[in-house]
């Protein structure tokens, strides 16, 4: 399945009507290692441009905002047990599975996602 | 450069300088920045994802007349008086200036405090820690904010505060005790007046003139108070 990614460096996956969603590996590495996750209920509703979780690494405490509306069918409960293994596997461990009613229209694909990425503000974790 | 405004709270409230912070975080143009000064009066607060029963002791604490509270960003349990500043840099980026670390180094180095961070990121004063700092990230907007032990009840502190017992519990942070001091052992005149004009000094701050929501502090605040989120860490 092709991944699209948000601006905020969320990816997403489309099965059918299913959307799912994890953190990018650019945003993996600039949080650190990821200490705990917070993420919402199944049955839960989503919205786009709305918190649905936040992120703890040892950085930072970082607030999530959903790229879909719909409601929350699975979470991933082996990363909110294990959060590193966002780390370990970020295109792997996705967060949350969502019937999703509406996906945000300003997604990137993996090449336009790259480049938004390399641009010189994007680097800035890196000093 | 970016441009710096301040505010020093007039409040010594935990709940109602949480919720201001957060909704001034709605406030940053471009690349301004704001330098929050604000004290809490005997207040335990802890970070995001900690279990506070492992962190200090609640019961007796509350019992004895002190607020508990949970703070949205991460790391661990610290102890407020009015002997402690706590200091919010609220901004699009944190580059150049618009770092806690620079600022308050140079701050302390202007009253003749020579502070170093440890390899914990823990601001230290001969070894022993004089602030603590976290983070928390929303929509872009960062607030880099921590706290600057001037004349706090050290003693007080570590009677309630309990990282030895924090337990591993799931991924809960814990606590690390650290060896901490005031600045006044360092400079005896020392007060947190003092720590403000520095600081506001350093950073070049105006005053910063807004009008808050105030109906969106006000839920905030309600929301900083309840049991679900100082206990239950439920947002």
């Amino acid at each position: 399945m092709e991944k699209k990614y948000s601006k905020k460096h969320l990816w997403i996956e489309m099965d059918g009507e299913t959307a799912i969603i994890g953190i990018s590996d650019f945003l993996q590495e600039k949080l650190g290692d990821i200490m705990f996750i917070n993420l919402p209920e199944p049955g839960e509703q989503v919205k786009i441009d709305e918190r649905f979780g936040d992120v703890e690494s040892k950085k930072t405490v970082m607030d999530m905002e959903s790229i879909v509306s719909g409601e929350v069918m699975k979470v991933n409960e082996d990363v909110v047990d294990e959060p590193y293994l966002i780390n370990d596997a970020p295109n792997e461990s996705w967060l949350i599975k969502v019937k999703a009613d509406e996906v945000a229209d300003n997604l990137m694909d993996e090449a336009a996602y790259a480049k938004h990425i390399s641009q010189p503000w994007m680097q800035s974790h890196k000093e | 450069m970016s441009d710096f405004y301040y505010l020093i709270s007039g409040e010594m409230n935990p709940y109602r300088n949480l919720a201001l912070e957060q909704e001034m975080m709605d406030h940053i143009k471009g690349d301004e920045a704001i330098l929050y000064l604000w004290q809490n009066e005997d207040t335990i607060v802890v970070g995001r994802n900690q279990d506070i029963y492992n962190e200090c002791k609640a019961d007796k604490f509350l019992d004895d007349g002190g607020r508990l509270a949970r703070r949205l960003s991460g790391g661990g349990a610290v102890y407020h008086d009015s002997g402690n500043l706590n200091y919010s840099l609220i901004s699009r980026s944190v580059q150049g200036d618009c770092r806690y670390d620079r600022l308050l180094k140079k701050a302390l180095l202007l009253i003749g405090i020579e502070a170093v961070y440890n390899d914990r990121n823990d601001l230290t004063v001969e070894g022993k820690k004089v602030s603590g700092n976290a983070v928390y990230e929303k929509d872009g907007i960062i607030c880099q904010h921590g706290t600057v032990l001037v004349d706090t009840d050290i003693s007080r502190m570590e009677y309630y505060l309990t990282p030895d017992i924090s337990k591993l519990y799931r991924n809960r942070v814990n606590s690390v005790r650290a060896r901490v001091a005031n600045l006044c052992d360092f400079c005896r005149e020392v007060m947190v007046q003092d720590v403000q004009e520095s600081l506001i000094e350093t950073a070049k701050a105006k005053p910063f003139e807004y009008r808050p929501d105030i109906e969106k502090v006000n839920g905030l605040e309600k929301f900083y108070m309840s049991n679900e989120w100082i206990f239950g860490g439920k947002r």
